[in-house]
């Protein structure tokens, strides 16, 4: 996404966010016109950025504070957008070849989120992921443990570096660019298209029950329904090779959509995952729209990090002989 | 895939009547409609055929089979299949068999002798520089799976490839709003969100693997026409396709595709394909999708657990250190 576009998407956070403030955090009933459908629901169709400075988690030194007030938002977005110029970093680390990914690369929003919420967690009330559960923690340490020695190989690779999931969710989280989604719906399906790694959810609402549990997806089996006029996506189903900040097949994720506005889509999601968690926890993350083309994903073509990496662990590991 | 006898009885009395390729309509029978009036497209389609994807020579100049002939053609491949299940090539390792195939047992309702309906012979009127490139394709394949399909790569089935049927996965869901059609492809998990009468195609300097889709309706028929490929991708990647395997999708590449509901569980799909490097003249296939309301499409998996990419390059260098 081009500068022009972020500044849209920024724009029209910046509107979403006056609106929503009335009801901060989790935007609530806004009275207005929010357009339907021609069965009667709303219509959530359109592209939508969910780019942000609005962290995840909350940090430390907000400990206590949910929201910011707009001086403190600004000052924020202005911190992090300077913290992650990549255009200013010192030159010459070896992970770092020739500087690749400059700031060009990035577009990871520049504003927080229009709630001025602290955290993109809103549950538990410090804006925190809860702990992990003892199972929760020893997948982690393999998993830790995996990325801490030379891949032998690409099975080792995180998923992302395969082309096989790409921080696309579901849930959806903000990650360094291609934070754009196109929905697509009718009265029986809608249709999620993420573009980054152009993963598609075909959501079925005609009630149908779950996959048998031996059936396991990446994405997930998504069955969605409405309640009133919010969208809600249950997945389950997950594979174990998936981990969303930890999450593992028994993640039970209930994500929620709903139009606030003709410039706002309220995205809510809950992680319910017993063996991971110790509790559940809960994202709200506004969606601004745009009227911007989504284009083509590209991944691993003409990519050869992979291929880069597997040669370059080998030789280190002939040099350790 | 459901096949109503009904329906083939329709067929048996028109088609002695027609001449082209084109799938038989009742002319009382009214599309379904979508809330905004559109014909309704939705649901599950599938198009597995033994119909073959040119016309072999030895139907050269018959455009259909009777249904005797048809019925022939059917027995001969089911029993072709069963004949390879049980004594597997020299040099078969022992890769996919009957039971990973779900490639159909039918020709198409049409009974037309090939998916390619024009020219009239049903040969893909390919240039000679057509021909070089797949070879060379074909010929450097162990060198760099930059050689190898992009549906081998796990890139794309490409546009039209991903509709042309393959040994299984032949599945497509339609899913259609007032200002989009959605087309979720079982194999490799593309989806195209086609717009519908919005916007014109991007500038020329912005190229896709699978194009630039506009669409838009033509009485009963949804037309959408894709410009701005990237010259890297195939036409057609699956040895279902033959000769037109490999073949290169140049910049200049145009489609012309066309989804008609026929009858409540046919659609006729049909592209047109102009690419004048690669053929001397535009050419069209005709390939009926056929509505399965039982069907079910599961997430698809390509290169996760798959080491054949890897192997293939592996064993080729093996090959190239041992001696001669």
């Amino acid at each position: 996404m081009n500068q022009r576009l972020a500044r849209a998407a920024a724009c029209a956070a910046t509107i979403a966010g006056v609106v929503a403030l009335a009801v901060a955090p989790a935007a609530g009933q806004v009275a207005g016109a929010v357009p339907r459908t021609s069965d009667g629901r709303p219509d959530l169709q359109g592209n939508w950025s969910f780019a942000t400075v609005t962290p995840l988690e909350r940090p430390a030194d907000l400990a206590g504070k949910a929201t910011f007030t707009q001086e403190e938002a600004e000052e924020y977005a202005r911190r992090v957008i300077d913290r992650n110029d990549s255009d200013r970093r010192t030159p010459g680390t070896a992970g770092d070849v020739a500087l690749a990914y400059n700031n060009f690369w990035y577009d990871r929003g520049t504003s927080t989120v229009g709630t001025r919420q602290t955290s993109l967690i809103v549950d538990p009330k410090d804006g925190r992921l809860p702990a992990l559960t003892e199972e929760g923690q020893r997948a982690a340490g393999k998993r830790a443990e995996i990325r801490g020695h030379n891949t032998e190989g690409p099975e080792e690779r995180s998923l992302a570096e395969r082309c096989l999931l790409f921080n696309a969710g579901p849930p959806l989280l903000p990650g360094p660019y291609n934070n754009n989604l196109q929905i697509v719906q009718t009265r029986d399906y809608v249709v999620i298209a993420n573009e980054m790694i152009h993963d598609v959810r075909v959501v079925p609402l005609d009630g149908r029950p779950h996959l048998p549990s031996q059936i396991r997806h990446w994405l997930g089996d998504p069955r969605g329904r409405w309640e009133g006029d919010t969208l809600i996506v249950e997945s389950t189903n997950f594979t174990d090779k998936t981990a969303v900040r930890g999450t593992d097949r028994n993640l039970h994720l209930i994500e929620r959509f709903r139009r606030v506005d003709a410039n706002t889509l309220q995205y809510e999601f809950t992680v319910d995952d017993p063996t991971a968690f110790s509790k559940p926890w809960t994202v709200s993350l506004p969606m601004a729209r745009f009227d911007e083309q989504i284009y083509e994903y590209a991944c691993h073509e003409a990519n050869y990090a992979m291929e880069g990496m597997l040669k370059a662990a080998r030789m280190a590991d002939r040099d350790s002989r | 895939m459901t096949a109503l006898p009904q329906r083939l009885l329709v067929f048996t009395v028109l088609l002695s009547a027609l001449s082209a390729p084109v799938l038989a309509q009742d002319k009382n029978w009214v599309a379904p409609r979508t809330p905004d009036g559109q014909p309704d497209l939705q649901g599950i389609w599938t198009n597995p055929t033994i119909t073959p994807f040119e016309r072999p020579a030895s139907q050269s100049g018959k455009a259909f089979l009777t249904p005797e002939e048809a019925a022939a053609l059917e027995k001969t491949t089911l029993q072709r299949r069963a004949e390879a299940e049980k004594s597997p090539a020299r040099g078969d390792v022992g890769s996919y068999n009957d039971f990973w195939f779900d490639q159909g047992t039918r020709v198409v309702a049409t009974r037309q002798t090939s998916l390619v309906v024009d020219p009239a012979d049903g040969r893909v009127p390919l240039t000679p520089a057509a021909e070089r490139v797949r070879d060379e394709n074909g010929r450097r394949e162990t060198e760099s799976y930059e050689f190898m399909s992009v549906w081998d790569r796990c890139i794309t089935r490409g546009v039209p490839g991903g509709m042309f049927p393959a040994g299984y996965n032949n599945a497509y869901q339609i899913i259609q709003t007032p200002g989009y059609v959605v087309i979720a492809h079982e194999m490799i998990h593309d989806a195209r969100i086609i717009p519908i009468d919005r916007g014109s195609h991007p500038p020329k300097n912005l190229t896709l693997w699978n194009g630039d889709s506009r669409g838009h309706w033509e009485g009963q028929t949804l037309v959408v026409d894709t410009t701005n490929f990237n010259g890297r991708s195939w036409i057609a990647t699956n040895a279902a396709s033959g000769r037109i395997k490999g073949v290169m999708e140049t910049e200049a590449l145009h489609l012309v595709e066309r989804f008609t509901r026929v009858d409540a569980d046919t659609i006729s799909y049909e592209v047109t394909i102009t690419d004048p490097a690669m053929y001397a003249k535009p050419w069209k296939v005709s390939i009926p999708l056929m509505r399965d309301g039982n069907y079910r499409i599961f997430e698809y998996a390509c290169h996760e657990g798959n080491r054949v990419v890897e192997h293939v390059l592996q064993g080729a260098r093996a090959l190239e250190r041992s001696p001669r």
